[in-house]
């Protein structure tokens, strides 16, 4: 134990990853570390729950193909125009940014909520990769529908995936990169493979079958019993939202930071168009294949076994760990926020843990949607402020990093933009019987846009109002 | 450094067309599936082994 401890102190706690400081122009990188990163990430083993998720749901083929084209551009640009230029004009993780314009209050709340989403969202990665493992083994693993773990081995499995995954973590932002980079150019040939080659199975004989047999047989328009109809809508936005707490809610400013340019921004478009718009795409036709042999709760690993044999179960277990990696990452700079003083890769490990343990239930990766809907909920409020904190009030002739400045524990806009946008996004979200809460994070973005630069400037008038009246008395 | 260029690098594309080839090849109907999954398995070990050794050098 104590040489373990000794090994990682030596390895993982001699690397810099300037959590409370800018990033200096010797450690920024090139753009191929973001596609590689980028790609590992957005090509993860639930993409194996996404895709079936529109089949289930009974989404049109042609609302399939066009949603996902929209929303995986909206998506690009979104990292494009609001994160990857936040991130490189002040090379600080938004932690740290918020840090400086909302005080310590804020943050620490903000940075409890993404620490422990992160952790909820790498949890689930496991959980996809555990299920590849128990075919292995034989062992039966929970549905996507289960929610609570049924045997010890499943458990053991979950431990020892877990506690790798967060010791790579431990070594900080170069070796998840790198290790990405291994697997990230083969995960999509393996997704574009497992597709391609169930397609003789749903009736594809030629090419010019395929629409045909994906508007009947795979994304028919007709959703299985008890499940909402998805239309074009439901399709564009999920592919624009599912990550908005990343680009919207400026969380990928922890990985964009390191970039040479704000332009490396498109490396995202990696991610998007072959994690979520071909997986999806071959996942969806897996599950059509699933549902036409019976099997209407598959988990991840049947299908991907289904689709590539032995090979698809290795990528679902890569794939998980490929995503899981940043994400704990992200998680370990969330909490180290609240505890500056403790080394980060001890935070990670401790996050590590902690998501080994919530891995466990498989409950985790059957309502992960909801997670990262109330992530986007409270993430895109913030993202909006520190948006136009930097970009926004120096046009205004106001002040940024107000907190910073003043020496403040508390900022009152942030508090205010903060309340007023989650409230004003989840009224939106009830009133519109959205399907998810991150349909809302568009009008909590807005909202938050406006709410805070509306309050920023009736602070600082009130400051310069008093410090006037300060200055006129001390005359008197 | 030759044997990485000239050996490893090769064979981890070799082990990505092993990848990608069998599926065109199932879907013609010109390989069974057994033999389809085990293509697969082999190319992804021959990329898994050999891509580390140069996929991260030149950063």
């Amino acid at each position: 134990m104590k040489r373990i401890k000794t090994f990682l102190q030596e390895s993982a706690g001699s690397v810099n990853e300037y959590e409370r400081e800018s990033v200096p122009p010797s450690k920024v990188k090139g753009f191929k570390s973001f596609v590689g990163m980028v790609s590992g990430e957005h090509i993860a083993g639930t993409e194996f729950v996404i895709g079936p998720l529109f089949v289930l749901h009974g989404a049109a083929a042609v609302d399939v193909f066009w949603g996902l084209l929209v929303g995986n551009i909206l998506a690009t640009l979104s990292w494009v125009l609001l994160c990857a230029p936040a991130a490189v004009k002040t090379r600080t993780t938004i932690f740290y940014q918020l840090e400086r314009i909302s005080g310590k209050g804020v943050v620490s709340i903000y940075n409890s909520v993404n620490g422990l989403l992160f952790g909820v969202t790498a949890a689930a990665m496991v959980g996809v990769s555990a299920s590849a493992i128990g075919i292995v083994l034989n062992l039966k693993g929970p549905g996507l529908t289960d929610l609570y773990p049924e045997n010890p081995l499943w458990v053991a499995i979950i431990f020892v995936i877990g506690m790798v995954i967060a010791v790579v973590a431990t070594f900080g932002f170069d070796r998840v990169s790198k290790f990405a980079n291994i697997f990230a150019p083969w995960m999509p040939f393996v997704f574009l493979s497992a597709g391609v080659a169930m397609l003789p199975s749903l009736g594809v004989k030629n090419w010019s079958d395929f629409m045909a047999v994906a508007q009947n047989e795979i994304w028919s328009g007709t959703p299985v019993e008890g499940q909402t109809k998805y239309t074009f809508w439901h399709i564009m936005i999920f592919a624009w939202l599912c990550n908005s707490a990343m680009h919207m809610g400026l969380a990928d400013m922890s990985i964009y930071r390191y970039a040479k340019k704000a332009s490396y921004g498109i490396a995202s478009a990696f991610g998007m168009f072959i994690g979520h718009y071909m997986a999806w795409v071959a996942s969806g036709i897996l599950c059509a294949v699933a549902l036409k042999n019976g099997i209407d709760n598959p988990s991840p690993g049947q299908i991907a076994y289904m689709g590539a044999g032995v090979a698809g179960l290795l990528c679902v277990v890569i794939a998980g760990w490929t995503t899981a990696n940043p994400t704990i990452y992200r998680s370990g700079l969330a909490i180290q926020g609240l505890m500056p003083q403790v080394p980060r890769w001890k935070i990670t490990l401790a996050v590590g843990i902690l998501m080994t343990i919530l891995a466990c239930f498989p409950a985790i990766v059957a309502k992960l949607d909801q997670f990262l809907g109330i992530y986007a909920l409270c993430a895109t409020p913030i993202g909006a402020i520190v948006f136009a904190d930097i970009f926004l009030l120096p046009k205004l002739g106001m002040l940024s990093n107000w907190a910073e400045k003043k020496q403040l524990k508390y900022n009152p806009s942030v508090w205010v933009t903060w309340v007023v946008a989650i409230a004003g996004s989840y009224l939106i979200y009830y009133l519109f019987s959205f399907d998810f809460y991150f349909f809302a994070a568009i009008p909590g973005w807005v909202i938050g846009l406006v709410v805070y630069v509306l309050a920023t400037k009736a602070q600082q008038r009130m400051e310069a109002v008093s410090s006037k009246k300060l200055q006129v008395n001390e005359y008197n | 450094m030759n044997i990485i260029k000239y050996l490893l690098k090769p064979l981890s594309y070799v082990g990505l067309v092993a990848t990608i080839l069998p599926a065109f090849l199932l879907f013609y109907d010109w390989i069974p599936m057994d033999r389809y999954q085990q293509f697969m398995l082999w190319g992804s070990l021959l990329w898994i082994v050999t891509a580390p050794w140069w996929i991260n050098k030149r950063d």
